[in-house]
């Protein structure tokens, strides 16, 4: 009785382990940032001059190929300063000719919380970058990434392997070069169309406790890089008016609060403030109100490259 | 045997040690102070000495809760009451947390040495015995409470491998998950959005929440149960029914024998009966025994005064149905057309208290729970209610009519077993696997570890 129980529950749960171990296989085949950004660290990482960190306006807005200097572009959806912080603490040791390293700072970066210990990247950075963002030992199931959002993966899964007219197209350096597909594109990028759209991803929660956390680490980050010397430069992603306008006054006072002391107490940090830019930056260089597609992204990066090359030459 | 039970013994403490190995000197404590208690009881004569262990035992459980549960509650409303600062008194708050199943296996413990000293059971006097019965780990951190005459002696049997109970286990600890990670889980999102800012909301989406917040708990808490009940089965143990789909109740009173149905009773065993055993059993003392132990069970639930209401709202709702009056000679209560009238209008009626009484549950304090009613009975239109639906609550329905056709069976699975061969049961299977992995909402902790 005992081995027949044994005998059907090897039989009932092998193809649900062969089912996983096939999706998890899948879904890590598929090209994306953390794939084309592993490749790059095991074949340059000692070239780099630049890392990028941030959520996904830096993901989406800045191409390091269009950048002079050898630049890794670690920014990725929803990623916060402590994770930031954690990839330049594990990172930097290894990149050995790191000269700059660019943070984000958002209208509300310093009242979001950071990523907590589940955030469903946290296999993604262990299994692509080997770092530990779960702050105690790791097992076997950490790196298990089809697990942590089976929803968003399943789709990705079916998305490349049995639909033809895929969305994105990653280059070497992580970067979604057919990034256009959204609502701004939907409407046609009628400016009118689109002020009409109400429902905006933007937080206009005031958070004091989160402010004074979020702060406090922006400075041990700012500390950090500069006990090893590493020039910093802290972006304000351009954004379409649709966001700015919604913004919360005290928050974005906050914010500027913080980046006006850290000007005066750091020598060497440049802000690269593009946030309210509507004379460079128009209706059809964004794919939301939030986020710059792949034109609006070579002119941000351009920018950036220049403040780049000023700091560094 | 007593293999089995080693085995069962250290599997308990891992599990519980994973959580914090420092309160397994708690559990460790407890136990052996009721395991001594239950002996010294059993072996006194003179009805003091009796008695000192009996209150040993009780004095050392509830003491236990009250200083991890209940001491910075009692001290925060005592310095309030008197508008204290903490420089004007000794006793300060305590930084502690509240170690996860305290007020599970306390109360089961505590029964234990009760029902010996009542005689109704005799005390174990096998140490690992008495270890494992009260660390058992499927049913440790949330229930059900189990009694030592119902599970005491099965840790003095050898189990036999049972294919069928096995089975069983297995098919019930799916469906928990299902119930937890789709319909808890999942609901757990428009509930949390709507009561995040209940200042933004309309009574309609109000109103929405606090059903879903029922649906939520309900199948976190059974969910829960579910699965402790089915991995007992696998190691050969039968733990009691907790939930007996509660939402087809018919009076508040009916809601408690469906609801958390082991706590129930044990109130019932240990405070109810015997306050309402006291006097002539009329309706006031049964009234009172009644508010004294919804009060507790309230109570039970956390250091809050929303659970404390919440409690006494139930008391209140079960006393007004009992009222004893007189129709043409005949004496009858409220609860005589309950149960009379057609199911569906029982059920919406009970339905409607249950789930007001669960804004005290959900909200974080009384304040906010007066205000949510307030909104909800003021009509406010809700503007942005298609925003706040959440396609994924409509499992709820799926749920509701799995349960209602199966409410004969312990749970929606034992109606396959009965009606399709095992081809089309593994399928079935397979594809709520399926469902669990694809559509399974954020990860939530049960809500009932915090009790």
């Amino acid at each position: 009785m005992q081995n027949n129980f044994i005998k059907y529950c090897f039989l009932f749960f092998t193809p649900l382990i062969i089912g996983y171990a096939l999706l998890e296989y899948l879904t890590l085949e598929i090209p994306s940032s953390f794939k084309a950004n592993k490749t790059a660290i095991n074949l340059k990482q000692e070239k780099f001059e630049t890392l990028i960190l941030g959520s996904s306006q830096m993901m989406v807005g800045i191409n390091a190929e269009w950048i002079d200097s050898p630049t890794l572009n670690l920014a990725t959806g929803s990623q916060h300063h402590n994770t930031d912080f954690k990839l330049i603490k594990s990172l930097s040791p290894k990149f050995k000719n790191l000269k700059t390293v660019v943070l984000e700072v958002s209208y509300s970066h310093f009242e979001l919380p950071h990523n907590g210990m589940k955030f469903w990247k946290n296999p993604l950075y262990l299994k692509f970058y080997n770092v530990n963002m779960y702050e105690r030992q790791t097992y076997f199931k950490d790196k298990l990434v089809f697990l942590k959002n089976p929803s968003l993966f399943l789709n990705d899964v079916y998305d490349y392997y049995f639909k033809n007219n895929l969305s994105y197209s990653i280059n070497d350096y992580g970067f979604n070069t057919i990034n256009y597909n959204d609502y701004f594109k939907e409407l046609n990028y009628n400016e009118n169309e689109i002020s009409q759209i109400t429902k905006l991803d933007i937080n206009t929660k005031e958070n004091l406790d989160l402010f004074n956390n979020n702060t406090k680490l922006f400075f041990e980050i700012l500390d950090y890089l500069e006990d090893k010397k590493i020039h910093i430069i802290i972006c304000k992603v351009p954004m379409y008016k649709t966001f700015l306008n919604q913004r919360n006054e005290n928050i974005l006072k906050r914010r500027d609060s913080i980046l006006n002391v850290v000007l005066k107490k750091y020598k060497g940090v440049e802000i690269l403030d593009l946030e309210e830019d509507t004379i460079n930056f128009k209706v059809t260089d964004y794919k939301n109100d939030s986020h710059l597609n792949p034109d609006g992204a070579k002119i941000f990066t351009q920018k950036l490259n220049e403040v780049i090359n000023n700091i560094n030459y | 045997m007593k293999l089995q039970n080693v085995l069962l013994l250290l599997a308990s403490y891992f599990f519980y040690g994973l959580w914090d190995w420092r309160f397994l000197f708690l559990i460790l404590a407890s136990s052996l102070i009721d395991y001594i208690a239950g002996i010294e009881i059993s072996k006194s004569k003179s009805s003091t000495r009796r008695k000192l262990f009996l209150y040993v035992s009780i004095l050392w459980n509830l003491g236990v809760l009250f200083v991890f549960k209940y001491y910075n509650f009692f001290i925060d409303e005592f310095s309030a009451l008197f508008n204290l600062e903490a420089s004007d008194y000794t006793f300060s708050s305590l930084q502690i947390i509240l170690p996860v199943g305290l007020s599970f296996y306390t109360f089961q413990t505590m029964s234990y040495t009760i029902d010996v000293y009542r005689k109704h059971i005799k005390p174990s006097h096998n140490l690992l015995n008495f270890l494992c019965f009260v660390s058992f780990f499927p049913q440790l951190v949330a229930g059900p409470i189990e009694r030592a005459r119902r599970l005491l002696p099965q840790f003095s049997k050898e189990r036999k491998f049972n294919i069928s109970e096995s089975k069983d286990g297995l098919r019930l600890i799916l469906w928990g998950l299902f119930k937890k990670m789709i319909v808890a889980d999942n609901v757990a999102i428009a509930v949390n959005a709507i009561y995040m800012s209940p200042e933004d909301q309309g009574s309609l989406s109000l109103f929405y929440a606090s059903v879903l917040f029922f649906f939520q708990i309900y199948c976190d808490f059974s969910g829960y149960s579910d699965i402790a009940i089915g991995s007992a089965k696998l190691f050969g143990f039968k733990l009691s029914k907790n939930f007996n789909i509660p939402y087809l109740s018919r009076s508040t009173a009916e809601f408690w024998q469906r609801w958390h149905i082991t706590l129930t009773k044990w109130f019932a065993d240990y405070v109810y009966g015997p306050l309402a055993k006291k006097g002539n059993r009329g309706y006031l003392i049964k009234t009172f025994a009644l508010f004294v132990s919804m009060g507790l069970i309230g109570l039970w639930h956390g250091a809050n005064w929303t659970f404390i209401v919440f409690g006494i709202y139930q008391a209140v709702a079960i006393s007004i149905e009992r009222i004893p009056f007189k129709i043409k000679g005949k004496s009858v209560s409220i609860n005589y057309y309950l149960s009379r009238m057609p199911l569906a209008f029982a059920v919406i009626y009970s339905f409607i208290l249950i789930t007001t009484s669960c804004i005290f549950f959900r909200a974080e304090t009384l304040e906010s729970s007066f205000y949510i009613i307030k909104k909800i009975v003021s009509f406010v239109p809700s503007e942005n209610f298609s925003l706040v639906i959440g396609l994924k609550s409509l499992v709820i329905p799926f749920l509701v009519i799995l349960e209602y056709f199966s409410r004969n069976k312990n749970h929606p699975f034992e109606f396959f077993e009965k009606k399709f061969s095992t081809p089309i049961r593994w399928l079935v299977y397979y594809i709520f696997i399926f469902i669990l992995i694809r559509y399974a909402g954020p990860t939530e902790q049960f809500i009932y570890f915090q009790f």
